[in-house]
């Protein structure tokens, strides 16, 4: 069994390479989609590169070489993780972004785990009422989140719960000025945490709802439920011990899978709550055209995708034995 | 019921018409869709200036001198309301027909050829599903110089996935029914056989993703806008709430008003979608 599960890790880690590949030969493409030759592109707006910056970029670049061997030379620098320079920033783009991995990843996971737990709690109270006011009005809560821009939310949560209310800071990570330590720093970032990550999450949330809904419904129709009742167990008993986990598992699934979706979302959610994560470097770079380090976020972003999926699919098939591991 | 004795009488299936409205929320998408349309058609008629230009004092409250107000510039909210509305609904409009063309265009030989064309096409297909989509838009945006083209472009190239994985799958299984081999016989061409004969048999599907496609590309534009990626020529409603958002505090309608555009919009085209698939896909009807 062991040896089986290490064949199926090494066989999904294989099958990453060409999507990682793939991603580095597309930001190839991409420097050279823009106007202008690579050199200037990733300089910026000409004027804030030094002529010996320039030269220096031409000479990574190797605009005198054929394209291929451009593009394997681009290629070695992306797998070593030279991402090149930002001259915007004064640092190389590595170190830009890993700066701010953290606070993205921060996010993302809050804003995950709420839209997945507070998703199927709501799916699971919507299918025990079916046609009821209760589901009908989750139903409709679902459908309008699902319709609602983002960043607009972002706002008015601002709008209501900062400016009229008070009651929670609208930016940033933690108050910077205010030097906590210890607890009251995990408490001060849990407070600026709340609304950027609720915002995150609501997108998600209808979409898990509405899954688990189905989900639970759909197993409610099975055989072995139809079993359960001719055993005389209760209700409850057949929801909690028996629907509820494998009605889980299409939202798990789906979590797993809409992570790459969420750090789209992430980019827009930082944006408007100045989130100091990935998503507020990359908007920075759109008002600095600095497409070095767009580009980058852009890769390791990617990347981060490709890993993420890959642990999604390995916990999965611990989650469920009945996986094929072939 | 009552609906259903009322439509026997007149033919043994239900119309499209009957179907789609029996769908209340359907009726309700279709009624704000169509007054949003409205907006964005006679906007050059009701607002007939540069929606970009000063016509009043700035920070005006709505209902005063201005139905909606101005902005900080004086620049007349409800013309950018309906100006935006041409916008949002072109760009969505035109992104999806090139996604819908792409994605059906790759579906169809995927499912029809089989073997590693299809190989090919899904690997291709999953590795656009994977990269996140709406950094790809930005990157997309930012390096093509944001305008018309390239928000339609970047559009696209992230929502077409989904149509080619549903196209390939409707077409793999019709590519197996007995009139596609009776069509080869006949010694018809592949194009003829695809477009003139499998095709139409699975537009329905295509038509409600599609549908909601819409919505989607909306909510795209809106925050490729909003970033500061919108053209700078055209006026859109995720520009003027990234152009309101500094003055949140004491002008909050700024962003609250398009922003409920925003919503209003792609909420009636959601409705209008469930609405297009209980009348258009019988079978996965829930009765």
């Amino acid at each position: 069994m062991f040896k089986k599960r290490l064949t199926y890790v090494l066989k999904r880690l294989l099958h990453a390479v060409p999507v990682v590949v793939g991603i580095a030969l597309l930001n190839f493409l991409l420097v050279h989609l823009a106007p202008g030759n690579p050199a200037d592109v990733l300089a910026g707006e000409a004027g804030s590169a030094t002529p010996e910056y320039m030269a220096m970029l031409r000479e990574q670049f190797g605009l005198d070489q054929p394209l291929y061997v451009r593009l394997l030379e681009y290629m070695g620098n992306l797998f070593a993780l030279d991402l090149g320079f930002s001259w915007r920033h004064n640092m190389p783009v590595l170190d830009l972004i890993l700066d701010r991995l953290g606070p993205t990843l921060l996010l993302m996971f809050s804003a995950l785990f709420l839209s997945v737990g507070v998703g199927i709690l709501l799916g699971l109270l919507a299918a025990t009422q079916v046609g009821r006011w209760r589901d009908s009005l989750i139903t409709i809560l679902g459908i309008v989140s699902y319709a609602t821009p983002l960043f607009w939310v972002g706002l008015m949560f601002i709008l209501l719960f900062s400016l009229k209310l008070d009651w929670l800071p609208a930016t940033g990570m933690e108050n910077v000025i205010m030097f906590y330590e210890g607890w009251d720093r995990v408490k001060d970032i849990a407070l600026h945490l709340i609304l950027p990550a609720t915002t995150l999450s609501l997108f998600y949330l209808a979409l898990y709802t509405r899954l688990m809904r189905a989900s639970i419904l759909e197993q409610f129709g099975t055989d072995y439920v139809v079993t359960a009742r001719a055993k005389g167990v209760s209700e409850n008993g057949i929801m909690f011990k028996h629907v509820l986990r494998n009605a889980l598992l299409p939202v798990v699934t789906m979590a797993g899978f809409q992570v790459g979706a969420m750090l789209g979302g992430s980019v827009v959610v930082e944006a408007v709550f100045g989130w100091p994560g990935l998503g507020q470097l990359a908007f920075q770079t759109l008002f600095a055209r600095d497409y070095n380090l767009l580009l980058g976020i852009f890769f390791l972003s990617s990347v981060l995708v490709v890993l993420i999926n890959l642990a999604v699919d390995l916990i999965y098939t611990v989650l469920d034995p009945r996986i094929e591991l072939g | 019921m009552m609906l259903e004795t009322s439509a026997s009488e007149q033919s043994a299936a239900p119309t499209f018409r009957k179907l789609f409205f029996r769908n209340k929320g359907a009726s309700i998408g279709l009624v704000i869709f169509l007054v949003i349309a409205f907006l964005a058609l006679a906007a050059p008629i009701l607002f007939p200036f540069d929606p970009f230009s000063n016509v009043g004092a700035p920070f005006e409250k709505p209902f005063s001198s201005f139905l909606l107000g101005t902005d900080q510039l004086g620049r007349d909210v409800a013309a950018g309301l309906a100006h935006g509305a041409r916008t949002s609904l072109l760009l969505a409009l035109l992104a999806t027909f090139v996604s819908l063309c792409v994605g059906t265009l790759l579906g169809c030989l995927s499912g029809y050829y089989g073997g590693w064309v299809d190989q090919l096409l899904m690997r291709i297909t999953e590795f656009f599903q994977t990269i996140p989509s709406f950094v790809f838009a930005i990157v997309l945006v930012a390096i093509m110089q944001p305008s018309i083209e390239s928000i339609v472009i970047a559009i696209a190239v992230v929502t077409w996935p989904p149509i080619a994985r549903l196209v390939r799958g409707e077409m793999l299984t019709i590519r197996r029914r007995e009139f596609v081999e009776a069509c080869i016989c006949l010694g018809m061409r592949d194009a003829q056989i695809i477009f003139r004969e499998i095709l139409p048999n699975i537009l329905s599907p295509i038509i409600v993703t599609g549908s909601l496609m819409v919505a989607t590309a909306i909510l795209i534009e809106s925050a490729l806008a909003f970033l500061g990626l919108g053209d700078p020529n055209i006026m859109s409603w995720g520009f003027m709430i990234g152009a309101g958002r500094s003055f949140l505090r004491d002008a909050w309608w700024l962003c609250a008003i398009p922003g409920l555009a925003i919503l209003l919009t792609v909420l009636s085209i959601n409705l209008i979608g469930e609405g297009l698939n209980d009348a258009l896909n019988p079978r996965l009807r829930k009765m």
